[in-house]
């Protein structure tokens, strides 16, 4: 149940959790966050991959960096900064460490969620050393913010500051009425449908179709449907993540959370840099905040920008992946942003929005398909179907995107029309209104159905 | 509080959750009896049972129509294993594989032919004689085919898959009532099944199946096709899809085989590696040919082809 698109989390582990927590008087919510996320991150290890063994990794970088945050605290000067430097040292180790185990070695020794807590952790230490955060923070605070269920497995990385605004969780602050906590769990339901429904009837059928290519052999694709290819890939991820971030946004402000935006409609973007600033957002203000900044950002000269930014998108490339096919993404990135700030910048107003917009619709499906296959040989079989400049492919039929359009023409169709941002603005404005209601309650409903049907049988999605 | 004003949402979501909940309880015993037979009460909610049952068009509202209950019943009697067995011993098909058929099959001439061969052959499968016929052209534009992902031994007659002229379904029983005489029909299925039944259920059902196209098609040749491999790797981290166990239901079908009209094609042979296992080479997936090697599969049955002098 380590996933929210789960009917053990949906229909067990949620409404007990939140009966649990308001039920629970105001002192003691903290440790019941903490104590509900712990179970939730340990029943999920066992029944993902069996990895319970690692749960000692979140559980000890927990205490230490809690440990190191109040030293930090305590001292002045260079002594301080010593210490934040090691502490990140400490935590960005961890991380690189268990990336390489995971994929030289065996790919269950990953800690589950281990890229989220850690940038987390690392923003914490970095946020104390700043003075961002006010007042002492106490162990269990800390605790709960680093492990705290809805963002545990997957982000968004919130900050510290985001956390402790939320006023269900400290004594003596003005209580929630039942009328407006059961507001709260209103409004975080909504969200948390409408990222359900994206998931479970959007990302998870792309994915079949993404399969079925890799079943067919990338060799084997006609042009077409290598270009449908790459438009299903860029959207089961992109409806995945968005859907998972609605979520776990969703079960945030059920909690009295503040919504943390993670994607801000990001293919409306007019340039990839700005793309960058509205997908995975979380992530990219972490770089920001914590890396190119502190390197001096955008107000040092042209080459140290240049490097900077370089730092950035090669740390950005292993972040999401050792295999070097997310460092050639990363770096593909990097070239096109500098080529946007150094060039496309300096053109006339209308080339460069229609620069802009190819970069963000036609480059951004290319790169992902970079992002997706990690074998070298595999990715250029792939590239050469895309670009058919350099021989024909091999077996291919030449009507196979007519038959798959026929089965998923539907569903790519609600994809792209989704990628408007008026359709989503639509539900957030109009959200209180009983039609949309009604629709999110029919939305509900049918994503339970999907996944019921394909609840311990695997062949529903996958039949031979 | 009014809880339909407050949060109309969350309420209608716990409301319904609870009415499909005290529905499936009180017909978890009769009209989805066949679907609570599995349910593991820690791994899912109740309701789950009864999802999967409106999946397969049985409705709740069903519950107060006795008839369908009863029919229900009698369904659930209809298609017990040992009636199939029993049925099925006294079938012809199965009839002959007592008579020495290990002797037979040493007999078997096996010829070399071309694709014109296949003009008049009908092919029945699943996902990967889909595949075949997406990605072998010699055989697509020659024969015809009968196939569709996820098809199984149980579902492959009653199925409504195809379409006649007029754009109505129908299944293959009535496509092969009515359409002209075929020379050879070759089936490929039991990768789907895996999971369910036995060996001898498979089999039976399996048996059952050629008996009905035999009779439909008396003249045609009956190719069975040995289940294909899948690769090592799904082999050793899989308890279904397991090649011992495909192993296991492939040798009982071989037994189908009269060596007269109804052959076994060990089809395995063209995609092995050493071990007995799918080359990785072939399959992306483990378990499905890329388009790239059905080649290997069509040049197999272009050489191990049965013709009547």
């Amino acid at each position: 149940m380590i996933s929210f698109s789960n009917l053990t989390f949906i229909f067990r582990f949620l409404p007990a959790f939140l009966i649990v927590f308001y039920v629970a008087p105001v002192k003691f919510r903290t440790w019941t966050l903490l104590l509900g996320s712990l179970i939730f991150y340990a029943v999920g290890s066992v029944d993902s991959v069996g990895n319970i063994k690692l749960f000692p990794v979140l559980l000890g970088s927990v205490v230490v960096n809690y440990l190191f945050a109040r030293a930090v605290r305590g001292v002045e000067g260079k002594k301080k900064k010593v210490l934040l430097a090691f502490i990140v040292m400490i935590d960005a180790f961890m991380l690189v460490e268990f990336k390489l185990l995971g994929q030289f070695v065996d790919k269950n020794l990953i800690p589950i969620g281990i890229s989220f807590y850690t940038f987390k952790m690392i923003s914490f230490q970095a946020d104390t050393y700043n003075g961002k955060i006010d007042s002492k923070p106490l162990f269990k605070d800390v605790a709960a913010y680093f492990c705290m269920f809805p963002q545990v497995v997957s982000g968004p990385i919130m900050r510290f500051s985001d956390y402790s605004d939320n006023l269900e969780l400290i004594p003596g602050a003005a209580k929630s009425s039942k009328e407006e906590i059961f507001a709260h769990i209103e409004d975080g339901l909504k969200y948390f449908v409408v990222g359900l429904g994206m998931k479970v009837l959007l990302a998870d059928h792309y994915a079949m179709l993404w399969k079925e290519i890799g079943t067919i052999g990338y060799e084997s694709i006609s042009t077409p449907f290598a270009w449908i290819g790459a438009v299903t890939y860029s959207l089961q991820l992109f409806y995945d993540f968005w859907g998972y971030s609605l979520m776990s946004s969703g079960i945030a402000v059920m909690l009295g959370f503040p919504f943390v935006v993670n994607f801000d409609h990001p293919y409306s973007s007019k340039s990839v840099s700005e793309f960058y600033r509205r997908w995975h957002a979380t992530l990219g203000s972490w770089f920001r905040d914590y890396i190119y900044i502190p390197m001096g950002g955008s107000r040092v000269g042209r080459i140290r920008i240049i490097f900077n930014l370089l730092v950035v998108w090669l740390v950005t490339g292993f972040w999401h992946g050792v295999t070097l096919n997310f460092i050639l993404w990363g770096l593909i990135l990097f070239v096109i942003i500098l080529c946007e700030r150094f060039v496309v910048s300096k053109l006339p107003g209308f080339l460069k929005s229609i620069v802009g917009r190819f970069n963000v619709l036609i480059l951004i499906p290319l790169t992902w398909v970079i992002f997706a296959i990690s074998d070298a040989e595999m990715l250029l079989n792939y590239f050469k179907r895309l670009f058919p400049f350099f021989g024909a492919g091999i077996a291919v039929n030449s009507n196979d995107y007519i038959k798959n359009l026929g089965i998923y023409g539907g569903l790519l169709a609600i994809g792209l029309v989704l990628l408007v941002p008026h359709v989503f603005k639509f539900f957030e404005k109009h959200r209180k209104n009983p039609l949309i209601i009604i629709c999110l309650f029919a939305l509900f409903w049918v994503s339970v159905y999907s996944l019921a049907n394909s609840a311990g049988n695997p062949f529903m999605y996958f039949a031979f | 509080m009014n809880c339909f004003k407050t949060c109309p949402l969350v309420t209608g979501v716990v409301v319904f959750s609870i009415i499909i909940s005290a529905v499936t309880f009180v017909a978890k015993g009769s009209i989805y009896a066949d679907y609570s037979s599995g349910y593991d009460p820690a791994e899912q909610p109740l309701f789950v049972v009864m999802i999967k049952g409106i999946s397969d068009g049985v409705m709740p509202w069903q519950i107060f129509d006795k008839e369908s209950v009863a029919a229900r019943n009698e369904d659930s009697n209809i298609e017990d294993v040992a009636a199939i067995l029993g049925d099925v011993s006294g079938n012809d098909v199965s009839g002959n594989d007592g008579s020495g058929s290990e002797e037979a099959a040493e007999e078997v001439q096996f010829k070399e032919v071309t694709d014109d061969y296949f003009a008049d052959a009908l092919f029945i499968g699943d996902s990967r004689t889909v595949g075949l016929s997406e990605y072998c052209e010699g055989l697509d534009e020659q024969a015809t085919f009968y196939a569709k992902v996820s098809l199984s031994i149980h579902s492959v007659l009653v199925n409504d898959f195809l379409k006649d002229e007029e754009g109505k379904k129908m299944t293959v029983d009535e496509a092969l009532e009515r359409d002209e005489p075929y020379g050879k029909i070759y089936i490929m299925l039991g990768l789907n099944e895996m999971g369910t039944g036995t060996t001898e259920t498979f089999v039976a059902k399996y048996a059952e199946v050629v008996a009905r196209i035999r009779e439909l098609q008396p003249d045609a040749i009956i190719y069975i096709q040995s289940i294909m491999h899948v690769t090592e790797h799904k082999s050793s981290n899989d308890k279904i899809f397991t090649n011992e166990r495909i192993n296991e239901r492939n040798e009982a079908l071989s037994h189908l085989a009269n060596n007269v009209d109804i052959f076994y094609l060990d089809m395995n042979e063209a995609v092995d590696d050493e071990n007995g296992n799918l080359l990785e080479d072939l399959s992306t997936d483990d378990i499905h040919l890329k388009a790239s090697s059905y080649e290997r599969w069509h040049q197999y049955l272009l050489h191990h082809a049965i013709v009547k002098d």
